[in-house]
């Protein structure tokens, strides 16, 4: 969990206690939406995630 | 395995010679499996996640090419010095992202291999000569994983 914890934190730059929210949410819930971006940059983070084995989707909104 | 130095560099950890010698070895196991491309969406079939997919594939088979070459690196033995029976390892903040991508990915490629159990439920002694293998490398990167970054956390 300290992992999953570190790469959101490096990936997105967010502060610890944001970072530990999400990783709470994929341990309880399977998944959390982490950002809405626009295609471009979504395929970035998704490759960026991807690249640690943490696995990342992209949906289109709804 | 102890976290001795921390700069805005990078790292230095001092371990006992099992565990350099299991990292070394663990290390050098890297890559358990050939690429497998993944699923850039669950949903979005279009001509557009088509192409995406292939991009964010390309790129992750490349990103994990990379990772190879520098899993050799990270092991020369200049990165290891021994002193008073002690072995200190060094890491650059960028190879420390390195390892743990490496790690990361040892320990989810043998869970896939050992059919993606929950953990609780690996009965070890039911276990192959070959799938303890792999459950060892899984605890093995795990137990490394967590202290690459526990230690840094412990020390604040």
């Amino acid at each position: 969990m300290v992992y999953v914890t570190h790469v959101f934190m490096k990936i997105f730059g967010w502060e610890r206690q944001k970072a530990e929210k999400h990783m709470m949410e994929v341990h309880e819930k399977g998944k959390s939406v982490l950002v809405r971006e626009g295609a471009e940059k979504a395929e970035f983070y998704v490759q960026q995630l991807q690249s640690y084995k943490l696995q990342a989707t992209m949906e289109p909104a709804e | 395995m102890k976290l001795v130095k921390q700069t805005q560099k990078g790292f230095q950890y001092e371990l006992d010679r099992e565990d350099a010698d299991s990292l070394r070895f663990l290390v050098k196991q890297f890559p358990l499996t050939a690429f497998s491309p993944v699923d850039v969406s669950k949903t979005d079939c279009g001509a557009n996640a088509v192409e995406r997919e292939k991009l964010v594939n390309e790129s992750l088979r490349a990103h994990r090419k990379e990772l190879k070459r520098k899993a050799r690196s990270l092991m020369l033995p200049e990165k290891f010095r021994t002193l008073d029976g002690k072995q200190f390892f060094r890491l650059s903040l960028g190879a420390r992202e390195t390892m743990l991508q490496i790690l990361n990915d040892i320990r989810v490629e043998s869970w896939r291999i050992l059919g993606e159990p929950e953990e609780p439920d690996v009965n070890i002694f039911g276990l192959s000569k070959e799938k303890f293998k792999y459950y060892h490398f899984m605890r093995l990167a795990g137990y490394f994983e967590y202290h690459f970054l526990n230690l840094e956390e412990e020390r604040g």
